[in-house]
């Protein structure tokens, strides 16, 4: 049997790094974002650094529990996590945890380039038909949707920013590499992100 | 008459029910000085508590319950389930990184799913909580396939330089629950308490353990 890509073609792909940059510039709250594994941290290091920017450096799949935790302990800052798909196809599971406990401040970005990149651009499922805006939906993440384009993007960015209920903001994405990085002192980028969002005696 | 007793016989259990059996998984006897099964629960909560944790989250096991109980009466505390034993560590993580002391609970078998949310992490971001892991495959397991992980436990934490203290008796409860956090969050580690059946009973006997509450009086 011939697996056949069924990628979703009609909205052209959207440039993960350009809607990084937008959504870094809608945020006026000292928003805390979780950059997840790869190319979603590293363009969230080249759309501009923010002390509020945590860098997950090596845990594929935890991005959005780590987010979830973040929402849970400083429940008046709002959280958002960027994850790619293959790494949410990783612990698709905590979708429905973030369902159950419904915080009303986390946001959920998917970037979809449908490949594993960092390791040689192999697909992923979501090449494949899964559906990850479906998938969050399903597990009880009610406001899930697709970006059609970037002010569709913009828009629900804001509206999810002002929603006191969780949500997930699918964007079909190009495969392509991110050109910055942050360091990689992960013990640094803990503090300064802790000292970002006003944890005591986090600023060595 | 004899048809008259056996009637009556067999009618008798209806009539004056055994009372239930204490809800303590696995039906092993402590016998720790008559004390109730879930005091060594208390304890490690009061510890806790005194470290000011503020959030656990847990795949459950029966051993756990009387933990899990607990933290959920607590209104201090938010507790709720994951669905998975790494998940439950990265929101631990997450929370600690957002000013919130935090514990991750998972049963023997379900370390089995966190060594890279340990390795990759905690431990070079140096984030701290407690894990709280109830042990199997030891001291009267019936399943196989519980043994062999319960063994991957000690040389993981060991090759990852995590601290760890089994708790076996209730004397040590409170002394090595305190010791394990305080070492964890004053020098930004995880630290590792392993409940061994000798404390918790364990589960001895295949099924579901009971949903009553193990929680006695004060």
């Amino acid at each position: 049997m011939t697996i056949t890509e069924t990628r979703a073609t009609g909205a052209a792909l959207l440039d993960r790094l350009e809607l990084t940059k937008r959504l870094v510039s809608l945020l006026r709250n000292e928003e805390a974002v979780v950059g997840g594994i790869g190319n979603s941290s590293f363009d969230l290091f080249g759309a501009g650094h923010r002390p509020q920017n945590f860098y997950m450096l090596g845990s594929m799949g935890l991005a959005v529990p780590i987010g979830l935790g973040i929402a849970l302990a400083q429940p008046e800052r709002q959280v958002v996590v960027l994850e790619g798909d293959g790494s949410l196809l990783m612990n698709l599971g905590a979708l429905s945890t973030v369902a159950m406990v419904s915080p009303s401040n986390l946001t959920i970005v998917v970037w979809d380039n449908g490949v594993y990149k960092m390791t040689g651009a192999q697909p992923t499922a979501t090449q494949y038909g899964s559906d990850l805006v479906a998938a969050a939906r399903a597990a009880g993440v009610e406001h899930s949707l697709w970006a059609r384009h970037e002010e569709h993007f913009e828009d629900l960015v804001l509206r999810a920013l002002r929603r006191p209920a969780p949500a997930l903001i699918g964007v079909r994405v190009t495969p392509a590499a991110s050109d910055s990085h942050p360091d990689f002192d992960t013990v640094r980028l803990k503090y300064r992100f802790m000292a970002g969002i006003g944890v005591a005696g986090a600023d060595r | 008459m004899a048809g008259t007793a056996k009637w009556e016989d067999d009618l008798a259990p209806l009539l004056n029910p055994e009372p239930p059996a204490p809800a303590r998984q696995g039906g092993s006897s402590l016998g720790i000085d008559g004390v109730a099964p879930a005091e060594w629960a208390g304890l490690i909560v009061g510890a806790l508590r005194r470290h000011e944790v503020g959030l656990v989250s847990y795949v459950p096991d029966g051993a756990l319950a009387p933990l899990i109980e607990r933290f959920q009466a607590d209104v201090a505390v938010t507790c709720f389930t994951s669905t998975r034993e790494d998940e439950a560590i990265a929101i631990a993580a997450g929370a600690a990184l957002g000013g919130l002391r935090s514990v991750a609970m998972m049963q023997s078998s379900g370390f089995g799913n966190v060594s890279n949310a340990l390795a990759s992490l905690t431990t070079p971001y140096q984030i701290p909580m407690v894990l709280i892991v109830t042990e199997r495959g030891i001291l009267g397991e019936f399943n196989p396939v519980q043994t062999p992980i319960t063994r991957v436990i000690r040389p993981t934490l060991d090759a990852l330089g995590i601290p760890h203290a089994t708790v076996e008796r209730l004397d040590e409860v409170q002394f090595l629950a305190d010791r394990i956090a305080s070492q964890a969050y004053r020098t930004n580690q995880v630290g590792v308490l392993i409940l061994s059946p000798k404390l918790t009973g364990g589960k001895t006997e295949p099924g579901s353990a009971s949903a009553r509450s193990t929680r006695t009086a004060a």
